[in-house]
């Protein structure tokens, strides 16, 4: 019996897997390196911060900021806040050139905005244009498309606003009209 | 030095670090003596009276088919190049709504895109992790695109932000999510500095804004999802010049104020802020109370100062945009109520280089320009 279990032992030994009789020391040279290199990094961090906090000594308090921050804003004119201007009694030829000048021009001192008056053009859904602004209607809805027609604008092409869509000629590839470019994702046959 | 050793020496190193960083943040706060809200009103400064048909909706951009989710002005001739969740960008004639260009990108996971100095470029970026310039004046391919001029790859991560530097066609700055700033030259496509990254002390997330000083083109702020912002010197890439605490949510976006001595943030927390550059301080907060649970606070998207500073522009992921009065902290127009305004998350924002627009970008797939439409009146 006690044969048998020896041999059972033994056998049993013979099937795990060997064990070594003390952990086997590995080099993880991998992580000693990344270690090293996190080590240096906060080292560096350390200097960077000891510089910092010498010359927080020399700094000004956040008043001074704040008053080179209100001293700038208060006193640089800007385009997108209501301004009150003192009228003077001669100024109106003035007013009124201005006011031509900002039709075509960008400015603000002015009191107009060219985006105001800036010509719109649209294109109506029966195809005719209309313009807004002054200006001249053929001159603001003129497309033509070399080699190919304009059609009128649909809902199978909501993107566009030029008012100008072409379509192609046998529906495989689609071109865009090189006076409008017309920005569509998918063919537009007729 | 064994790996025991190490340990031991990096956990006296971060202790050492924490400890410093608190005595800086307390030094910092014995200068905090006010703030520019409390300043202006000390001052006797009045706010801004804006009504709501002051500031219109005086054009809208229509032609994308996917959200908006970045747009640039030029710094002449009032145009503008968009870039979609399309896969396209297109370059608008902003005063007449015209398209002048449509590029299909090869592609389509765009996020950012810029306009070089001179016009004549236009630069976008995504999550391809490189940044495309195309050359507007390039003739089309049998297609009716206009093909790339150059591939700037390098980043390890996404393209989140471009911007070309002042005055300077050949140069550009881009943020990333491999947590690095490039500085590039765009004509040889070679990266001349990179900033942040393993090594050198960057940010430590991914990098989601840029904004280039106009009045300093040397120096650049970057923001990160490590909700910190940073300055840095083009010429010394090896460090930040300066680090910005504050926020308590990633820095979402970032932008010079006017005087080119301050900047804005905006983020995740919902707040804007603004700091002072070469102290480091904070200046202000811009926080507004918003309605429903803590779940749903609206980040901020973009921002932009109007051309004096007195005016913030902020989007929000809710589809407001507020007008903030800078100097005394107050909401005084939400773009999102008026009439004509957008259906959705406002995703960009940018101001026209004269300062008489602002032109908005959004999810609904338009793009809104607006100007002053009040009296100015005289007496």
């Amino acid at each position: 019996m006690a044969a048998a279990e020896a041999l059972e032992e033994k056998q049993a030994d013979a099937t795990q897997a060997p064990r070594p009789r003390s952990p086997r020391r590995y080099t993880d040279l991998c992580g000693r390196h990344r270690l090293q290199a996190r080590v240096q990094l906060l080292s560096r961090e350390i200097g960077f911060l000891e510089e910092e906090l010498q010359s927080v000594e020399g700094l000004q308090p956040v008043s001074v900021c704040c008053k080179e921050v209100d001293k700038y804003v208060g006193t640089t004119p800007d385009p997108l806040i209501p301004t009150y201007k003192k009228r003077h009694k001669s100024c109106c030829f003035s007013r009124w050139l201005r006011a031509m000048v900002c039709f075509n021009a960008t400015c603000f001192t002015g009191g107009c905005s060219s985006w105001q008056n800036r010509p719109c053009c649209t294109r109506r859904p029966n195809g005719s244009c209309s313009s807004s602004g002054g200006y001249p209607s053929r001159s603001c809805c003129s497309v033509s498309c070399s080699r190919l027609r304009c059609v009128i604008p649909r809902l199978s092409c909501p993107g566009y606003s030029c008012g100008c869509v072409c379509s192609c000629s046998n529906c495989t590839k689609v071109r865009l009209c090189p006076t409008c470019l017309c920005c569509i994702s998918h063919c537009v046959c007729e | 030095m064994s790996v025991a050793e190490l340990k031991e020496r990096h956990i006296a190193a971060t202790a050492t670090v924490n400890s410093l960083r608190e005595r800086l943040k307390q030094k910092q706060q014995l200068l905090v003596d006010t703030d520019v809200a409390a300043y202006g009103r000390s001052q006797g400064r009045s706010a801004i009276s804006f009504v709501s048909t002051d500031l219109v909706c005086c054009r809208t951009l229509q032609g994308h088919t996917g959200k908006v989710y970045s747009l640039d002005w030029t710094p002449e001739k009032n145009r503008i190049v968009s870039a979609s969740q399309d896969g396209r960008l297109i370059v608008w004639n902003a005063l007449t709504s015209q398209k002048t260009h449509a590029i299909k990108l090869q592609c389509p996971w765009v996020v950012t895109c810029a306009f070089a100095p001179n016009g004549q470029s236009v630069a976008c970026g995504g999550l391809n992790s490189a940044c495309s310039i195309f050359n507007l004046n390039s003739q089309v391919d049998r297609d009716g695109n206009i093909p790339v001029s150059q591939i700037l790859t390098g980043h390890k991560g996404y393209v989140y932000s471009c911007q070309y530097v002042p005055d300077q066609e050949t140069r550009l700055i881009t943020s990333s999510g491999d947590q690095t700033c490039i500085l590039w030259d765009v004509t040889t496509g070679q990266r001349i500095s990179v900033f942040g990254g393993e090594f050198p002390s960057g940010h430590t997330a991914d990098v989601l804004s840029v904004s280039i000083n106009s009045s300093n083109s040397n120096m650049f702020v970057s923001g990160s999802c490590d909700t910190t912002a940073r300055l840095w010197d083009t010429r010394i890439a090896s460090r930040a010049v300066r680090t910005y605490h504050g926020h308590q949510g990633e820095v979402n976006t970032v932008k010079l104020f006017p005087d080119g001595q301050r900047f804005g943030t905006g983020s995740n927390d919902s707040t804007c802020r603004l700091y002072d550059m070469r102290t480091g301080h904070q200046l202000q907060v811009y926080s507004q109370q918003h309605d429903g649970d803590d779940n749903d606070i609206p980040t901020v998207t973009s921002i932009a100062f109007s051309i004096s500073g007195r005016l913030l522009f902020a989007g929000y992921s809710s589809g407001a945009c507020y007008v903030w009065d800078t100097l005394l902290a107050e909401v005084i127009l939400n773009l999102g109520e008026l009439q004509n305004s957008h259906e959705g998350c406002i995703s960009c924002l940018g101001l026209s280089s004269d300062g008489s627009a602002l032109c908005t970008g959004s999810w609904d797939k338009k793009l809104k320009i607006w100007a002053f439409g009040g009296q100015r009146r005289v007496i």
